[in-house]
């Protein structure tokens, strides 16, 4: 036997063979009824036998006959023979079902039952068909189910609504895109919506991106120009010249040429967005700013290296209008000077982003929040490193600051908590403290005290919070435990309501576990959405109410 | 439950007319409010769309009054329209809410 055959490998087998392995006619089986042939009608010639069974001792066919016997006789260890109780029935004797009891003619069909020792009748067997197939079917669409809410959790949304007729029409829309020529008149929130699922599914393209320009269009937001060229790109401004606000993401095919005809075109342009415009020089910026910045309201760039620190200088110092100031991964910048200049230029910023790069120091900052601290709506300086405690006092300036994000800036535990119990006359409304590991319990519950009826979005992830803060800030002030804390005069936290709060992100808060999932979302009447990625104590099994969203359990 | 069987007539630009349960029409809020006026006594409302598209609108509002209910069940089958109507189809569903 070689040592292929012992390990179990088949070779390619004929359609035949699978078939007659289906209905339970195996070789074994035709092994059987020859043997049984063979004593009834040929008792002669034993000898040739014997030769014959020799020579197929390697054969497939032997061996399963002796596996199938093996196995017999381990099942039924009482009989030593079982074939000499139950005499094989040959092709088109009369036999019993084994299932149902009725008499049947046996033929090749009839399916051997391994646990009965026995056949079954055409009817039984069409039924178990039946049912098997059944089986699978239903194991299929069980599998399809589970696959669906799994992929809805992922997009966060749930199953099963039934969808609006509008949502019917743009799906075949969408699938068909490339053979629709004008949209027509269907509303500007469908046709948002058409140009976000194209983006989603990348098919917005030089074509299909002529469908959302028309000449009275005062905002455009594409958030995925990659299929766009440079000609598609030029087509926004010559078709649409009101353009106030427009936003351009992964506009990589952005040209100079394009930012130069923009400035052109587009006289009323007050807010641009550009995401991934690294088509375009340092020259070409500085043209587009000499023409452009006095009028421009908001101005956003991301993920270039061409956006130098003259090119933010230039824009600056000539924008006096300007409200919202987003900067992110600008690797062009590579001192701290311009960032510094900021604060010399622009007052009266609502929105504010200086976002990964370490070239934004605690100076800087804190100049830019006492000049603009009071009119600041959104403060983001995710990913600033170089960022130390010595600018947390200066947010006290931002009195009506709603949205704050400091991923990853490594602010300490004492001196936020510091801050966030001097900081009177704002609430906060979404706050984003990923991965400041630095942070633990004083920093976080002076948090919740500071903003708690405010508090809409929260992200906590990888902050190391205790397990007794979470449960302690979700108990009643009059529970048993907690009155047995405070006469013990042991660390305690008072209880905390968050009436608004949607969203919380407790990933890798390795102390949160099914019960704290269970609190969390049995006091936060309005959660939505609770991820807890990496929290190995979150299984399948917590209870949830329904409503909330919890994305990331183990199961 | 007598108001549960009433019905309304919904007629399409040309001519072709659609009795449905008024429950059935109320899914959509357009036709709901319009029964305050006189569609209300007549019970008959006039849509300017053509009678194809109407057929697709009906269609979807006993879709959507026979499977609002199954909704946490699960397992509701796909609505489909033909291709063709899809872009005037889109036009009069933000029309009607629906």
């Amino acid at each position: 036997m070689s040592n292929r055959e012992r390990r179990g490998v088949r070779g390619p087998n004929s359609a035949l063979t699978e078939f007659l392995r289906n209905e339970g006619i195996t070789d074994a089986f035709r092994r059987r009824r020859e043997l049984q042939q063979d004593d009834d009608e040929v008792e002669a010639e034993p000898e040739a036998e014997q030769v014959q069974q020799e020579e197929s001792e390697d054969d497939e066919e032997v061996r399963e006959m002796k596996r199938a016997a093996a196995l017999k006789r381990g099942r039924d260890s009482d009989s030593e023979d079982e074939d000499e109780h139950v005499p094989f029935k040959k092709f088109g004797e009369i036999d019993h079902c084994v299932d149902c009891g009725s008499e049947f003619h046996l033929s090749v069909y009839s399916r051997f039952i391994n646990s009965k020792s026995g056949y079954l009748c055409e009817n039984c067997n069409s039924q178990l068909l039946q049912r098997e197939r059944q089986a699978r079917i239903n194991q299929l669409q069980a599998r399809k189910q589970r696959k669906r809410i799994a992929q809805a959790l992922l997009n966060r949304t749930t199953v099963s609504k039934i969808p609006k007729l509008q949502d019917v029409c743009i799906r075949e829309i969408i699938q068909h895109i490339n053979e629709v020529e004008v949209l027509g008149d269907i509303g500007n929130l469908n046709r948002a919506k058409i140009s976000q699922i194209l983006s989603k599914n990348r098919q917005l393209t030089s074509k299909t991106v002529d469908l959302f320009l028309t000449p009275d269009l005062t905002s455009l937001e594409l958030w995925d120009c990659s299929n766009i060229d440079s000609a598609g790109l030029d087509r926004i401004a010559s078709y649409c010249p009101n353009l106030q606000k427009l936003t351009l993401f992964m506009c990589g095919q952005l040209h100079n040429d394009n930012l130069k005809y923009y400035a052109e075109k587009l006289k009323k342009l007050t807010s641009l967005k550009l995401n991934g415009p690294f088509l375009i020089s340092e020259s070409a910026w500085s043209e587009f700013f000499d023409i452009m910045a006095p009028q421009l309201e908001e101005f956003e760039v991301r993920n270039t290296h061409r956006f130098s620190s003259d090119s933010l200088i230039s824009l600056i110092t000539q924008a006096p209008k300007l409200s919202s100031l987003k900067l992110s991964r600008l690797d062009g910048i590579t001192t701290s000077e311009a960032y510094g200049l900021i604060p010399h230029c622009v007052s009266d910023l609502a929105e504010f982003e200086v976002s990964y790069t370490p070239h934004m120091n605690d100076e800087s900052i804190s100049n830019l929040l006492a000049i603009t601290g009071p009119t600041l709506v959104s403060l983001n300086l995710d990913g600033c490193t170089s960022l130390t405690d010595t600018f947390l006092p200066s947010l006290q300036n931002c009195t009506n600051l709603t949205t704050l994000s400091l991923r990853q800036v490594p602010i300490t535990d004492t001196e936020f908590a510091k801050t966030l119990k001097q900081w009177n006359g704002t609430s906060l409304q979404n706050v984003d403290l990923y991965k400041c590991i630095d942070l633990g319990d004083a920093a976080i519950y002076a948090l919740l005290n500071h903003s708690h009826s405010t508090l809409i979005e929260l992200n906590l992830n990888s902050i190391p919070l205790t397990r007794d803060l979470l449960t302690q800030v979700l108990t009643e002030d009059d529970h048993p435990i907690k009155k047995h804390l405070r006469t013990e005069e042991k660390q305690w936290y008072k209880k905390v309501n968050l009436p608004l709060l949607t969203y919380l992100d407790l990933g890798f808060v390795r102390s949160v576990d099914d019960e704290v999932v269970a609190m969390v979302g049995d006091e936060c009447k309005s959660l939505h959405i609770l991820e807890v990625y990496g929290d190995n104590r979150c299984t399948i099994r917590g209870k949830v109410r329904s409503g909330l969203i919890v994305i990331g359990r183990l199961s | 439950m007598s108001s549960n069987k009433e019905y309304v007539t919904l007629v399409s630009s040309n001519g072709f007319k659609f009795v449905v349960l008024k429950e059935v029409a109320q899914i959509s809020s357009v036709l709901q409010n319009s029964q305050g006026f006189e569609e209300g006594k007549t019970g008959r409302i006039e849509l300017d769309m053509e009678g194809d598209i109407l057929e697709c609108i009906v269609d979807y509002l006993h879709y959507n009054y026979k499977y609002k209910n199954l909704e946490d069940i699960g397992d509701i089958p796909q609505f489909n329209i033909p291709t063709h109507l899809a872009l005037e189809l889109l036009v009069k569903a933000d029309y009607l809410d629906i």
